[in-house]
């Protein structure tokens, strides 16, 4: 039993080891004094500073920032009334659309960016931060639909009757009581949306323009000539804002728990 | 005269070329408890969805209070609405649930907050204000319904089989709730069910619906003491049920012949020779009979006896058809093969078959 117990641990510790050696590496690397990947020669916080003075990767920063602010916002209210309405209504070719929106989860995002890239030449459109965004918001539609639509599948559909029963009219009822119901669906939508759109590199690299490079896009860019230090530092720093919102949302997650529970 | 109301003047309702409601007339008084009860599938929830405006009739007219409100949409009706499944806002407290309703109508703040802790307390629900739904037992979810809607002070309050998800027991206790509960309020009840019992222990008046038509609207005594349908004798209660025909008639009393063979004499009803009538025997009605009853007397050949505490209910067969009775524990009775039964003539049912179809 005991000898069983160590080889488990040992099992999740090698697990662990081999998801997160990586990140450790490269958050160890980032603070080295060397420029090479190879030893670790020294402690400095140099590439932080370089960092912040390269404009190239803060405008970079900038765009992803933009593109994958609005992309969320628009994708989440679309796809929210999308998902609202493909419930509610029933009219011909419903089952179809329903399918068909797995199209764009499944095919290669490849596929997706070449077609957007040819659309926007047909339209004679410049690439940019435009053409981007909204192809960021057409790839995201889908997963906020699907996301939306699980919670309203499990959701019980006589509020909305109850609501109406109460005196609410069509837009009372869809603002203060459906949307507020099916929030998780719609958060967790937006949240996906929002994860996509921050490390696209595919369908942004066909998409955007000049003047329009996203983050991954310039990093990808950068370590064409071998991954520098700073690159490092930059990743760094984005594993540390994503874990700050992770621990946070976490801890609203437990504080709301042990509100409605512990009681 | 009691006031009217709700009045439903000849409602019907068809669903993809199917009849769920054909054409229901009924008035229902100021103050009432009345209960549509009815199986599944037989139009009674379609019923009280077409007094919410939750269904559109397809002819007919409805009035509540009278008023016309065949086309005036659910939010402009003064009914609210208790569903099966509560439709409770689980995002919502318990406070905010209840003040729903008043929110929507634009009630003052402080008028929404009294209204609310006054309706809390009527549902005993104090300490409660601020949970979730989720947070809540069955029972307490079920009295924040009926909060949500009595808070609004309806004319009619409709209850669409609002206990079917509680356990035996919280039901029995919730059925003296609402009983208390709208009582006091003064609310008018419209409450569906297909549970007899429900229905025959709360309400003023029961009507019996099926295959989308009101069998019978009565008293629950007067539907148990006096069904008019076989279906009602049937669905209220246990009955046992004897095809009949008249054989001769005196002045007063008439000779019919059962289906098994057995000449009974009743009271005569303006019966006519050879005329095909329906007999329905509680199974209560039966009495065990002494050696010297002649008249009106069964012999059943026993076949299971089921204890039930007070009473014992016996099956058995009198000929080819199955019959049951009831034998109570201080009877002088020992487990026969045979057994001999009577019964009055006057406590009997008798249909005049012709009223079936």
């Amino acid at each position: 039993m005991q000898r069983h117990k160590h080889l488990k641990n040992l099992f999740i510790f090698l697990v662990f080891l081999f998801l997160y050696l990586p990140i450790i590496t490269l958050i160890v690397f980032s603070f080295n004094t060397s420029p090479l990947n190879i030893l670790f020669e020294g402690f400095t916080l140099e590439w932080y500073g370089k960092l912040f003075s390269n404009t190239t990767l803060l405008d970079a920063l900038k765009n992803t920032i933009i593109v994958s602010v609005v992309s969320t916002a628009v994708s989440t209210f679309i796809g929210t009334l999308a998902a609202i309405g493909l419930q509610k209504y029933n009219f011909i070719g419903k089952n179809f659309i329903n399918k068909l929106l797995y199209v764009p989860v499944v095919i290669p995002e490849i596929v997706l960016g070449i077609s957007l890239l040819s659309v926007y030449t047909l339209l004679k459109l410049n690439l940019g931060l435009g053409t981007l965004i909204v192809s960021h918001i057409a790839f995201s539609i889908p997963f906020v639909i699907i996301s939306v639509r699980t919670v309203i599948n499990s959701t019980n559909l006589q509020i909305e009757e109850a609501a109406h029963d109460l005196g609410a009219n069509d837009f009372k009822t869809l603002t203060n009581v459906i949307i507020p119901e099916i929030m998780p669906g719609i958060i967790s939508g937006a949240t996906l949306a929002f994860t996509l759109s921050l490390d696209d590199v595919i369908i942004s690299y066909f998409t955007a323009g000049p003047g329009s490079n996203t983050l991954p896009l310039q990093i990808y860019a950068m370590i064409k000539t071998g991954i520098t230090p700073d690159v490092n530092a930059l990743t760094t720093l984005m594993i540390l804002v994503i874990m700050t919102v992770l621990i946070i949302s976490s801890l609203i997650q437990v504080r709301k728990m042990k509100k409605e529970y512990v009681r | 005269m009691k006031k009217v109301m709700v009045k439903l003047d000849n409602v019907k309702k068809d669903y993809e070329g199917k009849k769920i409601i054909k054409g229901i007339s009924l008035d229902i008084y100021e103050g009432e408890f009345l209960t549509l009860l009815g199986p599944s599938g037989c139009g009674k929830t379609t019923l009280l969805r077409t007094i919410s405006g939750l269904e559109k009739v397809s002819s007919g007219k409805i009035y509540i209070d009278g008023e016309d409100v065949t086309d005036v949409i659910p939010r402009k009706r003064e009914v609210n609405t208790i569903f099966q499944n509560f439709a409770l806002f689980s995002h919502m407290t318990v406070e905010k649930n209840i003040g729903f309703g008043l929110k929507m109508k634009k009630v003052p703040k402080s008028e929404i907050k009294t209204r609310v802790k006054e309706v809390i307390e009527l549902i005993q629900m104090e300490g409660f204000e601020d949970r979730k739904p989720t947070q809540l037992s069955g029972g307490q979810q079920q009295r924040v319904a009926l909060a949500r809607g009595i808070v609004n002070k309806p004319k009619v309050l409709l209850l669409d089989e609002p206990l079917s998800s509680l356990d035996m027991k919280l039901r029995k206790q919730m059925q003296v709730e609402l009983k208390r509960i709208q009582k006091k309020m003064g609310i008018t009840f419209i409450y569906v069910t297909h549970d007899q019992d429900e229905a025959l222990s709360m309400s003023d008046r029961v009507a019996i619906i099926n295959n989308g038509v009101i069998e019978q609207i009565d008293t629950p005594r007067k539907l148990y003491d006096a069904p008019k349908t076989k279906f009602v004798a049937d669905f209220i209660g246990e009955s046992n049920q004897f095809n009949a025909v008249v054989v001769s008639t005196q002045n007063d009393e008439a000779t019919i012949k059962l289906e098994i063979d057995l000449e009974i004499k009743v009271k005569n009803n303006h019966y006519d020779v050879g005329e095909k009538l329906t007999v329905i025997i509680r199974p209560e009605q039966f009495r065990l009979a002494r050696e010297k009853d002649i008249t009106n007397c069964f012999v059943v050949k026993t076949k299971e006896h089921i204890y039930s505490g007070s009473f014992t209910k016996v099956l058995g067969k009198v000929g080819k058809k199955e019959i049951e009775f009831i034998i109570y524990n201080d009877d002088d009775y020992t487990k026969n093969e045979e057994v001999k039964l009577k019964f009055s003539s006057d406590d009997i049912v008798i249909l005049e078959e012709n009223n079936e179809e």
